[in-house]
């Protein structure tokens, strides 16, 4: 029984990391097709629903590290506790700071807004 | 003359196991050299069924290690050192969780390598990054030696212990980290 299962498991498991390895080269359309709804798409009538948290999820979350929003990358600085205001956080993801890009041309200004009130929000500020 | 002493003897355990280290050593570069070329998407966010990209690479990271402690301790049993006698169904068993282990892994070393890339950004960030490179070459190395017959006796546990090291310090560095502070993440 278990023989059997083994027989179907190893070729099962080289077979998922030969494909993983082609996707290293193909790139990840494959898996990122559940990746969440852009923020910017998140909004209905004339008032806008953007989340913070989610601009943060989707453009941030790799490089920072923040409790509120489950993120733990380490390009950037850790954002846990910084204490920003939120008018600080805007002009930063506007302007870009050191190694970081400005991310004017990229997100629309109430995703901006939002973002930089969460961040705020959560970091303390 | 034992077996062991047969294949001590004889050069072609020397080179299988040189070929085994240059493999390894060949992946782990191969991972690093791409790690650091490859221009980090930092975008891809894919969560299969878990509830973040986050939580499944912290739950399949712990998993993966949970399995390889079950490798390990079917491996002493195999080997006798454990006080019960061996059943038939070890073996299977300590391949199919050694399989799962490095499936439960690989797709977090995908989000990584992708992602992230290699980083130095300072020590953990660093030492996970050589440790997710050296964790993969010791897999292959260990490859290449299940495979080989007629190397030294100790060939294989060594090559499993070294395995087992590096996924238990790869895992230290990053899921291990993330628990001890934020706790465990929501699946």
């Amino acid at each position: 029984m278990l023989e059997r299962l083994d027989r179907i498991v190893a070729p099962t498991v080289w077979l998922v990391a030969a494909v993983l390895v082609a996707m290293l080269f193909a790139g990840p359309q494959i898996v990122a097709e559940d990746q969440p709804t852009p923020p910017s798409a998140k909004k209905s009538g004339g008032g806008s629903t953007v989340s913070g948290k989610a601009v943060f999820s989707t453009t941030c979350a790799s490089c920072h590290t923040l409790t509120a929003a489950g993120a733990v990358g380490t390009v950037g600085p850790s954002l846990e506790g910084v204490q920003l205001g939120a008018e600080t956080v805007e002009r930063i993801v506007r302007e870009g700071r050191g190694l970081m890009p400005s991310f004017s041309g990229r997100l629309s200004e109430a995703e901006v807004n939002a973002v930089a009130a969460f961040v705020s929000q959560a970091s303390g500020g | 003359m034992t077996s062991t002493s047969l294949a001590s003897d004889s050069p072609r355990p020397a080179r299988r196991l040189l070929a085994a280290a240059g493999a390894g050593a060949a992946v782990a570069l191969s991972i690093g050299i791409y790690g650091n070329v490859h221009d980090p998407s930092g975008e891809l966010s894919f969560t299969l069924w878990f509830s973040s990209t986050i939580a499944l690479k912290v739950w399949l990271a712990t998993v993966a290690v949970t399995l390889a402690m079950a490798q390990v301790l079917l491996a002493l049993w195999i080997y006798g050192r454990l006080p019960w006698s061996v059943p038939s169904w070890a073996g299977a068993m300590h391949r199919i969780s050694g399989r799962l282990a490095f499936l439960a892994s690989l797709p977090v070393a995908y989000h990584c390598l992708w992602s992230l890339g290699f980083q130095d950004t300072d020590a953990r960030v660093l030492a996970h990054s050589l440790l997710g490179c050296a964790f993969y070459g010791a897999f292959a190395a260990k490859v290449v030696i299940v495979r080989s017959r007629a190397l030294p006796g100790a060939a294989l546990p060594i090559a499993g212990a070294v395995l087992f090291s590096a996924l238990v310090a790869v895992w230290y560095t990053s899921g291990a980290w993330f628990i001890g502070e934020n706790g465990f993440p929501e699946l």
